[in-house]
This record gives C-alpha cells, sequence and structure tokens, in this order.
C-alpha cells in the first residue's frame, strides 16, 4: 500500500458509479455525474424512453388484457376466469411480496420456490396428524426459519444472497423430497379453505396490505430501501444494516411459507415437486411490475400487477390452445423483456 | 489582444425544466484568449458548472452561439469536442478503481495501442508514460488506482486528458479535496499547458489559488456574468464580494466554560494504520478542530469515535463514561453524530427525497413502535429546509438536484432532528461555495452555542482557524500540537505542524 492512500482510499472504498470507456459510454455517464444540472425528478420520459417508467406495468396490463380479450374472447373476458387468475395471481404474488423487499434492498432470493414447497409439505404432513392450526403453524415456522438461514448466512457470515438463496434452493427442495418420502401428501379439507375463492383472496389481501404497509409507513421499510440505495450511508446514518438483512429474510421466508400453504391447498395436495422453478416467476413479477434488481426502489402494488401480468399470459395462452413449448419460450422472452425494461428504469433511477 | 479569441461564447442560455441555469445578457459576449488560465467563479449554482458542460458537449445549450478560433461550434457531444480539441476534466474523478494507473491512463484509448484487438505490453508502457510524462511528480503506473488518494487519481486523468493535446483544457474543481502539494503539482501541470498556447478555463472556490494561478477571472452570478477582471488587478476580497454581493465570514467567539465535565475525552487512542496515542477532550459548547495533511490520521480518529472501526489500545469517555462502540448504531444511539467527508457516497442519499434523508438518523425515536408518520416526516423536513435555508422543491425534492452546499445541510440536518452531544464533521465545506459555507459554520456554531461538543476535521485551515476553539494538529496519525484559537494560530504555523 502506497503511504498516501489512507485518507482518500477509505473514502474512496465504495465502487464509484463504473464508466467503462470515456470515449463510448462517456457522454450519458458523464452527464449524469457532471456538477449540477437541475434535472426535474419528474421528467423520466427523457431520452430513450418513450413513457413515463410507472406506465410500464399498467400499459402492459392493458396491452394483455386487450390482446387476449379480443383473441379468446368471453372465454378470457369471463367472471370465472377472471376469478380463477385472480386466485392463480395471488400464488404468485404472495411469495413476491417478499421478494419485492429483499430485491429493493438490493438482495436477491432464488429459494422462494423450495421453500414454498417445503412449508406446504411441512404444513400438510404435520396438519393431517396434529389439525389445521397447528399445520399452519408448522409451515410458517419452517418458512421463517428457511428465512432465518438465509439471513444469517448473508447478513452475519456475509456470503452473498445469490449464493446462500442459491445454496438454499438445493437444501429445501432436498428437505422437501426427504420428509415427504417423494410422496404427495394430501391436505385436510379444512385446509381448502386457504386455496378457494374467499379464503385465497383474503390471504392474498391482508398480505398485500401488510407488506404495503412495512415498506410506506413503518422505519423498516425506509431502512429496506436505504439498504438497496447505498449500504455505506445507511450504516454510517445508525441503521442497523445485518438486523435490517436478517428481518428481511424472515419475512421473505414467511411469504413463502404463505405461499405454500396457499398453493397446497389450490392443488389439495402438497406434492415434493410442487413449484418447481417457481423463483424465478416471482422474480419475474417483481421486475415486471418495474421494481429493478438494483435495489432502492420499488413498491408492493407493482408487483400485483406483474404477477396479474404473468398470469393473464399463461392462462390468455392455455386458452388460445398455445403448446407448452411456446408458452415457455413465451415466458422466458417476457423475463428478458421485462429486465430490459427494468435496466433502462434503473439507470433513470440513478439519474432522477 | 488578437484578431479572434480562442473561444467566444455569446447570448448564452441554458434552462432546464422550473430552473434557468444560465443567462447572458442581450448580445452579451464572454471572450478566452490562447495562452490564458481563465478562472470562472461564483457560488454553487451560479452557473460556472452548466456552462463549462456546454462548452465539453455534455450539454446543449437552449439559444445562443460559441465560436471556437472564429469558427461556430456545436458540439453534439463529449466526443466532437473531443475531435476539436475540447477536453473537460470534471471534478468527481473518473477512473476505474479495479483497473491499474497505466490502464486508466489509456482508458479509452485501448485503439492508440493495440492492433485488431491485440497489443504489446511494451507499446502500452511506452504510452502510458509518454502521458506519464505530462505531470510533474511520477505516479506508481502499475499501482492499483482504486487504492491512490483522489489528487493522484485527479493527476491521472488530467494526464489522460493532456495525452490528446487538446487546444483548450476545461478543469472543474479539481482541487477541492487535494492536499497543498496535489495543488502544486496542479497548478503547475495547467501553466504548462497555459504556456504552450493552450486555454485553460479553471473552476475552483479556493479564490487563493484563483489569484495566484490565473490570467482572468470571470464572476458569475445566479447564472449570469457579473464582471470580468484581470487577475492581477484583484484580490481574493474583492472577487468573493462580487461573488456573494456583501461581506462574508466572521471568527467565532465563544466562551467555553472549561471546568465543564467533558463530552468525549480520548485516552490515549490508537487505532491500527490510522493513529496512535491519540488523547484530546471536547467539552460542551467547545468547537475542536483537528487539522492534518492526506495521511494524517484524523480521518481514523472519527471513525473509532464512531464505532465505525475498532481501536486497538486507549479510550473514549462520552461524558465520563467508557464506551466501546461496535457499530455506529450505538454511537448514534448515545448521541454521538458523523457527517462524514464524502458527502454523496456517505452522507445522504442522492435519490432518496429529502425528508426520507432526514428522518433516516432519527426513525428509531421519532416513530412510533416502527410506524412511521409521513406528515410528522415532512413537517420535520420542511422545518430544516427552512431553518437551514435549504434551496430546493420541497421535502419531496431529491438531494440531487440541489447544489453541494445545499446537499450538505441536509446531511447535516439528518442530525438535528434529535440533539446529539457530540457532533463530529469531516471537511463540512468541501467544494460548497462561499454563501453556503458560511450558512454551514453558522450552523455549527448555533449547535456549538446549544451546548453540543463538535469535533471537526477539516483540510482548509480558514476553516479550522475560523470556527475552532481549540485546534490540534495532527503528523502521521499522531497530535503534533495542541493550541488556543485564542493564541491566533495563523495558517503559516497550523501547516508547520502538520509537516
Amino acid at each position: 500500500m502506497s503511504p498516501e492512500t489512507d485518507d482518500a482510499g477509505l473514502a474512496l472504498s465504495q465502487p464509484p458509479v463504473g464508466i467503462d470507456s470515456i470515449d463510448e459510454q462517456g457522454g450519458a455517464a458523464l452527464r449524469a455525474k457532471s456538477a449540477h444540472p437541475r434535472i426535474n425528478y419528474r421528467s423520466w420520459g427523457r431520452g430513450t424512453q418513450l413513457m413515463p417508467a410507472w406506465l410500464v406495468p399498467f400499459l402492459s396490463l392493458i396491452v394483455v388484457t386487450t390482446f387476449f380479450g379480443i383473441t379468446a374472447g368471453s372465454r378470457f373476458l369471463s367472471l370465472s376466469n377472471f376469478s380463477f387468475l385472480l386466485q392463480q395471481s395471488a400464488i404468485i404474488a404472495i411469495p413476491a411480496f417478499g421478494v419485492t423487499l429483499i430485491i429493493i434492498a438490493g438482495s436477491i432470493d432464488l429459494s422462494v420456490g423450495s421453500v414454498v414447497a417445503l412449508t406446504g409439505m411441512v404444513g400438510a404432513l404435520v396438519a393431517v396428524d396434529h389439525g389445521l392450526v397447528v399445520g399452519l403453524l408448522a409451515a410458517l415456522v419452517t418458512g421463517l426459519l428457511a428465512g432465518l438461514c438465509n439471513g444469517l448466512a448473508f447478513a452475519v457470515l456475509k456470503v452473498p444472497s445469490f449464493i446462500v438463496t442459491l445454496g438454499m434452493l438445493s437444501v429445501a427442495r432436498g428437505v422437501t423430497v426427504k420428509v415427504s418420502g417423494s410422496q404427495p401428501e394430501n391436505v385436510p379439507d379444512s385446509w381448502l379453505w386457504f386455496g378457494e375463492m374467499p379464503g385465497i383472496f383474503i390471504l392474498f389481501a391482508i398480505c398485500f396490505m401488510g407488506t404495503s404497509v412495512l415498506l410506506h409507513l413503518t422505519s423498516f421499510g425506509r431502512r429496506t430501501v436505504a439498504l438497496g440505495g447505498q449500504e455505506r450511508v445507511a450504516r454510517l446514518a445508525g441503521v442497523r444494516v445485518q438486523q435490517v438483512k436478517i428481518i428481511l429474510f424472515c419475512f421473505g421466508g414467511l411469504m413463502a411459507a404463505l405461499g405454500g400453504i396457499a398453493l397446497s391447498a389450490r392443488v389439495g395436495a402438497a406434492t415434493p415437486d410442487a413449484a418447481g422453478g417457481f423463483e424465478l416467476t416471482a422474480i419475474a413479477a417483481v421486475v415486471l411490475g418495474g421494481t429493478p434488481l438494483t435495489g432502492g426502489i420499488g413498491n408492493v402494488l407493482n408487483t400485483v400487477i406483474g404477477a396479474l401480468v404473468l398470469s393473464m399470459l399463461l392462462n390468455g395462452m392455455v386458452i388460445l390452445g398455445v403448446s407448452g413449448e411456446i408458452q415457455l419460450i413465451t415466458q422466458g422472452v417476457v423475463l428478458v423483456g421485462a429486465v430490459l425494461l427494468s435496466l433502462d428504469r434503473a439507470k433513470i433511477g440513478i439519474i432522477k | 489582444m488578437s484578431a479572434t479569441p480562442a473561444l467566444e461564447l455569446k447570448g448564452i442560455e441554458k434552462h432546464y425544466p422550473g430552473t434557468v441555469a444560465v443567462r447572458f445578457r442581450p448580445g452579451e459576449k464572454l471572450t478566452f484568449e490562447d495562452g490564458h488560465i481563465h478562472a470562472l467563479v461564483g457560488q454553487n449554482g451560479a452557473g460556472k458548472s452548466t456552462l463549462v458542460s456546454l462548452i465539453a458537449g455534455l450539454q446543449k445549450p437552449t439559444t445562443g452561439d460559441m465560436f471556437l478560433r472564429g469558427e461556430p461550434y456545436a458540439p453534439a457531444n463529449v466526443g466532437q469536442a473531443r475531435r476539436s480539441g475540447v477536453d473537460i476534466v470534471l471534478q468527481e474523478p473518473l477512473i476505474e478503481e479495479h483497473m491499474s494507473v497505466e490502464e486508466n491512463l489509456l482508458l479509452g484509448r485501448e485503439a492508440r495501442y493495440a492492433r485488431h484487438g491485440l497489443f504489446n505490453p511494451r507499446t502500452r508502457r511506452r504510452f502510458a508514460e509518454a502521458a506519464m510524462a505530462r505531470l510533474p511528480r511520477r505516479i506508481d503506473l502499475k499501482a492499483r488506482a482504486g487504492d491512490l488518494p483522489i489528487e493522484s487519481q485527479k493527476l491521472i486523468e488530467m494526464a489522460r486528458a493532456l495525452v490528446l493535446e487538446p487546444k483548450l483544457l476545461i478543469v472543474d474543481e479539481l482541487s477541492a479535496a487535494m492536499s497543498a502539494r496535489g495543488v502544486k503539482d496542479l497548478e503547475q501541470t495547467l501553466r504548462e499547458f497555459a504556456a504552450g498556447g493552450g486555454l485553460v478555463i479553471y473552476i475552483s472556490h479556493h479564490l487563493d489559488e484563483v489569484v495566484d494561478l490565473c490570467d482572468r477571472v470571470t464572476i458569475l452570478r445566479d447564472g449570469t456574468i457579473v464582471t470580468t477582471l484581470e487577475a492581477k488587478q484583484t484580490n481574493k476580497q474583492h472577487i468573493s464580494e462580487l461573488m456573494v454581493g456583501n461581506e462574508v465570514e466572521e471568527s467565532a467567539h465563544r466562551s467555553v466554560n472549561e471546568d465543564a465535565a467533558p463530552v468525549l475525552e480520548l485516552k490515549s487512542l490508537s487505532v491500527p494504520g490510522q493513529c496512535t496515542d491519540i488523547s484530546l477532550v471536547v467539552r460542551p459548547g467547545e468547537v475542536v478542530g483537528i487539522g492534518g495533511l492526506m495521511d494524517s490520521g484524523a480521518a481514523g480518529v472519527a471513525l473509532a469515535v464512531f464505532g465505525m472501526i475498532k481501536p486497538s489500545s486507549g479510550s473514549v469517555e462520552l461524558n465520563g463514561t467508557p464506551v466501546r462502540f461496535r457499530s455506529p448504531t450505538q454511537a448514534v444511539s448515545a448521541g454521538v453524530a458523523y457527517v462524514p467527508a464524502d458527502r454523496d457516497r456517505e452522507g445522504l442519499f442522492l435519490n432518496m427525497r429529502i425528508d426520507r434523508n432526514i428522518d433516516l438518523a432519527s426513525m428509531s425515536w421519532t416513530s412510533m413502535a416502527g410506524f412511521l408518520d409521513p406528515r410528522r416526516s415532512a413537517a420535520t423536513a420542511n422545518k430544516f429546509i427552512k431553518r437551514l435555508d435549504i434551496r430546493c422543491r420541497g421535502c419531496r425534492d431529491i438531494p440531487l438536484n440541489l447544489s453541494g452546499g445545499n446537499r450538505q445541510k441536509v446531511a447535516i440536518a439528518k442530525w438535528l432532528v434529535r440533539d446529539n452531544r457530540l457532533l463530529i464533521l469531516h471537511n463540512p465545506t468541501r467544494g460548497v461555495d462561499i454563501g453556503g459555507r458560511s450558512e454551514i459554520h453558522a450552523v455549527i456554531n448555533e449547535l456549538a452555542d446549544r451546548g453540543a461538543g463538535i469535533l471537526l476535521i477539516s483540510d482548509d485551515l480558514h476553516e479550522l482557524i475560523a470556527l475552532s476553539d481549540t485546534i490540534v494538529t495532527m503528523r502521521r496519525g499522531a497530535v503534533s500540537a495542541q493550541m488556543s484559537n485564542r493564541a491566533k494560530p495563523t495558517e503559516k504555523e497550523l501547516i508547520g505542524h502538520m509537516l
């Protein structure tokens, strides 16, 4: 180390806003950094974007509805299909609420799918023997524990959340298979309430409002946003960074457990391979809602819209008789498209 | 005077939504001559940065014309400006910190030494050496750029610009974060460039430097040109009067109760790699200033008191009780506040609404069981916006839209919601204009008058003398001198203790 580094070296330990090459990319980056041109924070649609960012999720909702409304007609626009869509979206949205907060804090949770399966399975197994309430509690505690493990490994042991939750994705799935003995487990009849219309909607509404309040009206929510914005600033303002991270992942686990309960109730049974690949669906819902993976911005309503768009897309294609492989391809393209949009918006988020 | 000036700006206006950043009077011209170092001075928000960003092609003027050596000049982007021989070095270093100095020097110029994407390390080394030769001081080419102090990074940027042999070099507040030696190196580089016939447009808050270094000074206020002066025929006092319109800055006159129990007492505090055996006392209502050069370890003292780094030995006593903070959270709970030197990366969130920024440090105390009241939060923010005169468009504005001084006020306001016993400030007015500076100084004085202990770490000797009751100088991690401000130490004296 050179003898001159201390003071400035310390201040610079945060990576600066990256610039690769002055000649090629300098223009935009320099513009963002140049001293203080006053930029109206409402004028988002500048430059490459054709519409204000917040409009994109709403617009995609309208586009998807209109498209399938025309092509699939009354089968898509019927009341019963709408109810089906709502239930389908709830299954996606509930665990995605947890993922939303985690992404806003600048981290990622890849383990939701496996945790949904695990909690559903544990809940069903316990409920069969000990009744509904104990089963529900078991599911919630399992989710909480999975989240706690994620949170501790991430915040205390400082393993990046991507790796921690990738590990949990595998571990939770393995435990699910182990406890179930590779057999599906039927849930008791009382459990089914959580998968039918008033029940699942009530569960969804409670989760939605709870997460919204948590994000917008509590100091915990404010700290979550702060972590995603710039962790060092948060730390220097006295935020208990580790604590916030651990609680975040516990919350994520809890939401996954509620999702697991709803999913197993809807299917009527907990299966060891339930919710395979669901982590991607959840992340897609968050991203489609316009929450950038860079953290620091986002809200819960957008995730609901993202979930709605996703389930409409799948449902619409099923009604139109689109084959499974084409569904997969469309889903993939939509996910990448959503990330593309969210990246663009993230950049504007920095300039804004 | 030559027939065609190097650069001529005519009737320039630049509008942003809601504001006008630059507005020349009808028909007004601003000319720049070759071989000159031409300073642009003015408070933050006076339009200096906007004006140079137009010249450098970062932005386009709303109206008005520019002429480069008599030819109409309207660069569409930085690349075009650069091809016309106009280059800019910005306030923030644009450095890839994981790359070596050598790679940074040639950043964006890879095509010059690489053919078909392949390059010979020796050729590259030769190019880098050529760039380095333009600096008065050598920097190790193999060093990782991120490990270097800010001033070396800026010198690297200078070399990177100079190697393209521009005719016009714009330097935006380069010296704001530099040590005395760094400033000297920079000045020498600029003088050599101007002596070679180049034009330098130089933005600086350091008026001593401006008077000393520049040939001409153009003073801007609120986006308009006040006047252009020959530097030899003016002085610092005169320029600062023109900048603000009224007189500023006075020394503190406080009576500190010497018998009061100290707010903070450090007893032979040592932090590995930062400082050794530091003992000092801060009493209620007292401002203790710590001065030192780049590697003096003063920053380490602040971080150790605030719980960011662990001291290896010695003790920190807060109001007579020994404390050993394991995190800033504990320090904050105990009534310690810290305003870091790097405002934009450590002090506040540029993209977070002002009211939320201000809320951040006090939420644990102002929330009801974790629930926030947005109206209370807005009311608090508005109170501080008024009290500190933060110039913004309401509490929902984001600090990114504010000038440096106003950003700093937001960073400080965060710690005023609760009454803190000890406030640690590190370079609170770095990169802040004179008006903002005196406002921030007034806030610091007010806090001291209300009984807070203040530990002020500053590279700015004027500031130390203007604000401190006691001045401590540090050299190589140790206290080199400690004096009362009543002894009226001069800057020369202080520097002597630091070197």
